[in-house]
């Protein structure tokens, strides 16, 4: 009888349980579809405004503010010239490329000597920003304009090469580029336009991420876009469209832009002076920026805008193999738990308006403890089953609500896409982008759950920041281009 | 319970059906579309190409006057904006005799915004004279874009006539136009336009000082030398005195030296400081290699480095600067070697006239 009773007790506990499973489910796929929403609506009138928006008087115009591009390398003698490249032939009518060689064990350094003929320079960096690692040499390309490289010793952290370029830049713009990044050739005139059209209140600007596994490239440029081949990267694409090209673009139209990729993103000199620079002790160092800019500018009582420009397309290698793509997202979760950890007063704080009271909190509950919830719903889903405390039939209805909706906002995600940008333009991507929305719910987001738990932990238990190897493979060889 | 989670499952699998479907029917769609666009864009180019070079026959003819007027338009907007001389004007007046400028004037007062963007964008490229007061008044257009394209026009068109009302829309009310669109089409309309330009150099508001500065510079404007000198001076902005720093330095008269080292003073911001060393160096002189040189030796490094790049394009006195700075193991020193040695592997530094934001 006791037993009885105990035994029914727990599974209506297990009950409960999957229900908040679920009605967690429900709410965070509810707040995907209102920002996938906002961001159809966004990039329909940014579609529409489009022939008007300008672009050639900016690429025109002698007061287009110039832009120091700073890329940190870490061991990237795969893609470094080729970004390097990339960056130089951009549609831009002043910039200056300054790559930091993190310590390289590699030929990264080598590769760039031979490619621009670097001759070094007696230089004095000043100290803007704190810097750790010490600076080796300063190198410039012989007979090329404001191309600077610079040699220093690592301390494991891409902040602090970045905080070494932020001190050695000249203009009052400064572009963020990964080093295995390929921007579009207007990449950085449409990303700086907000700069131009409202310049007194933009400080910052991020584009879109995607995915360049599986595209072939030319000279620094994406010459054909092109699916990957592995099917961890095709979710990926997936991915990135639905949360960081959608997602993204949404929050920016709340005005709650909490983060700017580090990746691809622009930002005013002197506000990344004022704030510190990146914070050596962060590893998502990108959230953490824009969260001290938040705190900044409503700190001095200064209005600013912060802003998601969807079409500039930064193309950046993605992970192919489970190791890499584990250490990338644990790196991610921690981040922005430690961004959130060491910004309190950004939580639900009604003076940050959107920021605090809606995109923090859902960052925190659904971003950061979503795991948490995710797998202890997997978790009590499995072991009720076993013990028979729902049946077969409720568990599998359970399952399919939280699955499917998913699903919906990733096809809704591809239709967007297709109306839209198209890049994808051959019918086989598209089979293999909605296939891939389907497999992405068996295996690969139980994973991923489980990844970004493990970076809560390792948050938690503060363990080692080091970022650890990022293998690359580049590019398809430029000889099948046909350029 | 089990009835609400079960409609939802349906519910779901059939917008995902739905969602799946959409997609490849719009991807089936856009394709067929977009081939056959294609298509009859090429076969109305080609028309319209025959016909600017005056070899088209009447049947060809009769079929281009009688091809849909949306796709014509679109594709007669991007050619006026690719070609000139005689073409333009057979173009311009094929556009007129289809009441095309007519129609246009009119939709500049039509509801939907995006219909008066290409309405002032298509008057700019047809050029006609007539589309100046429309587009003018578009300049108080409550669309931000409308403004742009409007301003954008007006400077395409070329007209002197349209200055005071582009300089006027850099302070409008809160319905302003952005500082570097106003430039570009002040360019566009070029140096015939100094003397009303200059009119905002004198009487207008904050702005209106700046954008006339910048283009007075750039137009190379030495009869304004005067004006250019007072604002430095005088101006309560600090932005309008930086940017007439840098145009002093573009226009290169030595009478405006003396003010220019006044703005050297260490009590002025650092941003004027650096402008005016390069607006120095622009002009050259025995005397400003000297002044310049000073400044190297400063604490700010800001000001050192801007002050030894600019001795580094002053010539041989420059460089005999930068050479005993470099040997006197001075606070100056750093700058002075790392200038050097930029200019031993023949990187052009072209930063200085930069402004800080």
């Amino acid at each position: 009888m006791i037993l009885a009773t105990v035994m029914s007790t727990i599974a209506e506990i297990f009950k409960g349980l999957n229900w908040v499973g679920l009605s967690y489910f429900l709410a965070l796929n509810t707040i995907y579809l209102i920002l996938i929403t906002v961001a159809a609506i966004n990039l329909g009138e940014y579609f529409r405004r489009k022939p008007f928006s300008g672009f050639e008087d900016a690429l025109k115009s002698p007061v287009t503010l110039p832009v120091s591009v700073l890329i940190p390398a870490h061991n990237e003698e795969a893609g470094i010239v080729e970004s390097a490249r990339a960056v130089l032939s951009l549609e831009y009518p002043q910039l200056e490329l300054i790559i930091v060689d993190d310590g390289s064990t590699d030929l990264t350094f080598e590769k760039l000597r031979d490619a621009f003929d670097l001759v070094e320079i007696p230089m004095l960096v000043p100290e803007l920003v704190p810097t750790i690692g010490l600076v080796d040499s300063v190198h410039i390309a012989r007979g090329l304009d404001d191309v600077t490289v610079i040699r220093k010793q690592s301390i494991g952290q891409k902040t602090d090469a970045l905080n070494v370029a932020i001190n050695v830049a000249k203009y009052p713009l400064l572009c963020i580029v990964d080093a295995d990044a390929v921007l579009d050739a207007d990449a950085l005139i449409k990303v700086t336009m907000p700069f131009v059209d409202d310049p007194h209140r933009v400080v910052a600007t991020g584009g879109a991420i995607r995915p360049s596994n599986g595209c072939t490239a030319y000279r620094g440029r994406i010459t054909e876009v092109g699916m990957p081949k592995h099917w961890l990267a095709r979710i990926q694409v997936v991915e990135y469209l639905r949360a960081f090209l959608l997602g993204r673009t949404g929050w920016s139209k709340l005005g709650a832009l909490l983060i700017i990729s580090g990746a691809f993103g622009v930002f005013r000199k002197d506000v990344v002076i004022d704030v510190g620079g990146y914070n050596q002790l962060s590893i998502g160092e990108d959230a953490d920026l824009v969260a001290r800019i938040h705190k900044y500018m409503r700190k001095h009582g200064t209005p600013y805008r912060i802003v998601f420009v969807s079409e500039p397309v930064c193309w950046t290698e993605v992970p192919e193999d489970i190791p890499t793509l584990r250490r990338q997202r644990r790196r991610w979760s921690r981040g922005l738990l430690e961004t959130i950890w060491s910004n309190p007063s950004l939580l639900l704080n009604p003076r940050y308006g959107t920021l605090g009271l809606l995109a923090v909190p859902y960052f925190l509950l659904f971003e950061v403890l979503g795991p948490v919830v995710e797998l202890t719903g997997f978790i009590t889903l499995i072991v009720a089953l076993v013990f028979h405390f729902i049946n077969f039939y409720f568990a599998g209805l359970f399952f399919a609500v939280a699955i499917f909706y998913g699903i919906l906002l990733s096809i809704l995600s591809l239709l967007i896409e297709e109306v839209s940008y198209h890049r994808y333009d051959k019918w086989r991507f598209l089979y293999q982008a909605i296939i891939s929305t389907l497999i992405e719910n068996f295996g690969y987001r139980q994973m991923h759950a489980y990844w970004r738990l493990e970076g809560v932990m390792q948050a938690l238990r503060k363990a080692d920041r080091s970022w650890g190897p990022m293998p690359r493979k580049g590019f398809i060889p430029t000889e099948t281009s046909g350029a | 319970m089990r009835f609400i989670l079960i409609v939802s499952v349906l519910a779901l699998s059939a917008s995902i059906l739905l969602m799946i479907i959409a997609t490849v029917i719009l991807r089936f769609a856009r394709t067929r579309i977009e081939a056959r666009s294609l298509a009859n864009r090429a076969e109305l180019r080609t028309l319209l190409v025959k016909f600017l070079s005056e070899d088209l026959n009447p049947g060809e003819l009769r079929l281009l006057k009688t091809s849909g007027s949306a796709e014509l338009e679109e594709l007669s907007e991007t050619m006026l904006a690719k070609v000139k001389g005689r073409a333009k004007d057979i173009l311009v007046s094929f556009l007129e005799s289809r009441g095309t400028v007519e129609q246009a004037i009119r939709r500049t007062t039509q509801r939907g915004y995006l219909g008066r963007c290409r309405a002032a964008a298509f008057l700019g490229h047809i050029g006609s004279a007539e589309a100046r007061e429309p587009l003018e008044a578009m300049l108080r257009d409550r669309r931000r874009d409308v403004r742009i394209t409007a301003a954008r026009s007006l400077g395409y068109l070329g007209d002197p006539k349209s200055i005071p009302a582009l300089l006027t829309g850099l302070d409008y009310h809160r319905r302003l136009l952005p500082f570097g669109t106003v430039l570009v089409a002040l360019m566009r309309i070029g140096s015939s336009g100094q003397d009303l330009v200059g009119v905002g150099l004198r009487s207008g508001g904050e702005r209106q000082r700046a954008v006339a500065a910048e283009f007075l510079g750039l137009t190379g404007a030495i009869r304004f030398t005067t004006e250019l000198v007072d604002l430095l001076v005088n101006d309560r902005s600090l932005d309008v005195r930086i940017r007439s720093a840098r145009a002093l330095g573009r226009i290169g008269s030595p009478s405006t030296i003396t003010p220019l080292i006044g703005c050297l003073d260490k009590n002025n911001a650092t941003g004027l400081r650096t402008v005016s060393c390069a607006a120095l160096a622009a002009i050259g002189g025995g005397q400003v290699v000297s002044e310049i040189c000073q400044l190297i030796e400063e604490d700010d490094y800001l000001i050192s480095s801007a002050a030894a790049k600019a001795v580094s394009q002053m010539g041989p006195l420059g460089t005999e600067c930068l050479d005993q700075i470099a040997k006197a193991n001075s606070a100056g020193s750093p700058y002075a070697k790392e200038v050097l040695a930029r200019v031993a592997a023949r990187v052009v530094d072209k930063t200085q006239n930069q402004s800080e934001i």
